[in-house]
């Protein structure tokens, strides 16, 4: 089984581990199909967070006074 | 029992923190409540990492705005899983006005935003926010019955807080479902010996009012340290009259709790481990049966030792020749 994203080369209980750490003592405990699940649900969350972060900032920068938008932007977007 | 209610209440949590229901993830709770919260603990430090450098530029923008408009914004566009997340960055970053923001969010809008706090921030921020403004929010998760999520608040909160929630919080069964969901036995020993002796008998003696209360009571009872087992178990066995009694045990056969009840026995005083020895439910032989089959599965026998000494001549010999086939089967 190879890991939904990254190296393909790499097993998904390995591809997990480089992604949360050697230290986390519960990967030991998944099989390669749990650990291939869970790299897809960790990647999904990531991907939703990162949709929600951004519809909200574009919102956000819209419903600040108007003077204060320009610093905004610039503060958020460069 | 005992056990699983937590890992359950971590396993929730890790779902919460993936954004998927519970039952997608189901397959992992035999990984055990430590594990699963080592793995929680994990992905979501790394959910929130990852967005570090977006919230310090979000934190960034809090001189421009308003406490009030802060609140106002959020409450009307920012949906709960990005103000959870960007919550704790921004409060550790303006301590000063956490508390500003928070007293002008409605408590549905904080219940609806806790799931989504970084642990790592609550753990700095809780001691700096005045309990008047978080138990509005306890009390709407309590009456979401979202007591994994509010458990998850009493790992952080200092000991005055927990004494202010405590008195705030009407719901009393809600609290006991709360509290038996506390991960760290350590913690649980040190929130029931924090909080006075005769709120805490409100709190457990709530057990009786539902087989899910008494399995969250039992779970909680068996968690403690022994003579705080033996208090509380007290009061709670005090409460029942004899139909009670048979009652609460055949609940916690019926609900899987037998081990709970098992360790519970083990600690409480000798009446109360009469009165369990002379129930009529519990001198039926398949009751007897059951309590052997959960002491030697855990290897948990006191309890099931002292009831026995007090059990019919032959059940108590049925518990003796059980109890020395099982020891014998695992050296």
């Amino acid at each position: 089984m190879r890991s939904p994203k990254g190296d393909p080369k790499v097993d998904a209980r390995t591809a997990l581990r480089q992604r949360l750490g050697d230290d986390v003592d519960a990967l030991a405990l998944l099989s390669e199909q749990e650990s291939a699940e869970l790299l897809g649900l960790i990647d999904e969350a990531r991907a939703v967070q990162r949709k929600a972060l951004d519809a909200s900032i574009g919102e956000v920068l819209g419903r600040l006074p108007r003077l204060a938008r320009g610093p905004a932007r610039r503060i958020m977007f460069g | 029992m005992s056990g699983d209610l937590v890992s359950r209440a971590q396993l929730v949590m890790l779902a919460e923190t993936l954004g998927v229901p519970a039952e997608r993830i189901r397959h992992l709770e035999r990984l055990g409540a430590d594990h699963l919260r080592g793995l929680r603990e994990r992905i979501s430090d790394q959910l929130f990492d990852e967005q570090a450098a977006i919230f310090a530029r979000m934190s960034r923008l809090a001189p421009l705005v308003p406490n009030g408009l802060v609140a106002k914004v959020s409450q009307a566009i920012v949906p709960p899983l990005v103000a959870g997340r960007a919550a704790g960055a921004l409060g550790v970053d303006h301590p000063g006005r956490a508390k500003g923001v928070l007293a002008d969010l409605s408590p549905r809008y904080m219940a609806d935003c806790a799931p989504f706090l970084d642990q790592r921030t609550v753990a700095v921020l809780a001691p700096n926010i005045p309990p008047e403004l978080l138990i509005p929010a306890a009390n709407e998760l309590m009456r979401r019955k979202a007591y994994v999520t509010a458990s998850w608040f009493l790992d952080y909160a200092t000991p005055e807080a927990l004494l202010d929630l405590e008195a705030g919080i009407p719901d009393k069964a809600g609290l006991l479902h709360t509290t038996s969901l506390v991960q760290s036995a350590e913690r649980l020993n040190q929130i029931i010996r924090l909080l006075p002796t005769d709120r805490v008998a409100v709190i457990v003696r709530t057990a009786i009012g539902s087989p899910e209360l008494l399995t969250a009571g039992l779970s909680l009872l068996a968690r403690l340290d022994p003579e705080l087992t033996a208090d509380l178990g007290d009061l709670l066995f005090e409460e029942l009259d004899g139909a009670g009694l048979t009652e609460v045990l055949r609940t916690a056969v019926g609900q899987g709790a037998v081990l709970e009840l098992l360790v519970v026995a083990a600690s409480v005083r000798e009446d109360a481990v009469r009165r369990i020895a002379a129930d009529p439910y519990v001198t039926e032989l398949d009751t007897v049966d059951r309590f052997l089959a959960e002491a030697a599965e855990h290897d948990e026998w006191d309890g099931l030792s002292r009831v026995a000494e007090h059990l019919p001549a032959e059940l108590a010999a049925r518990v003796a020749e059980g109890a020395a086939r099982a020891r014998a089967k695992a050296s």
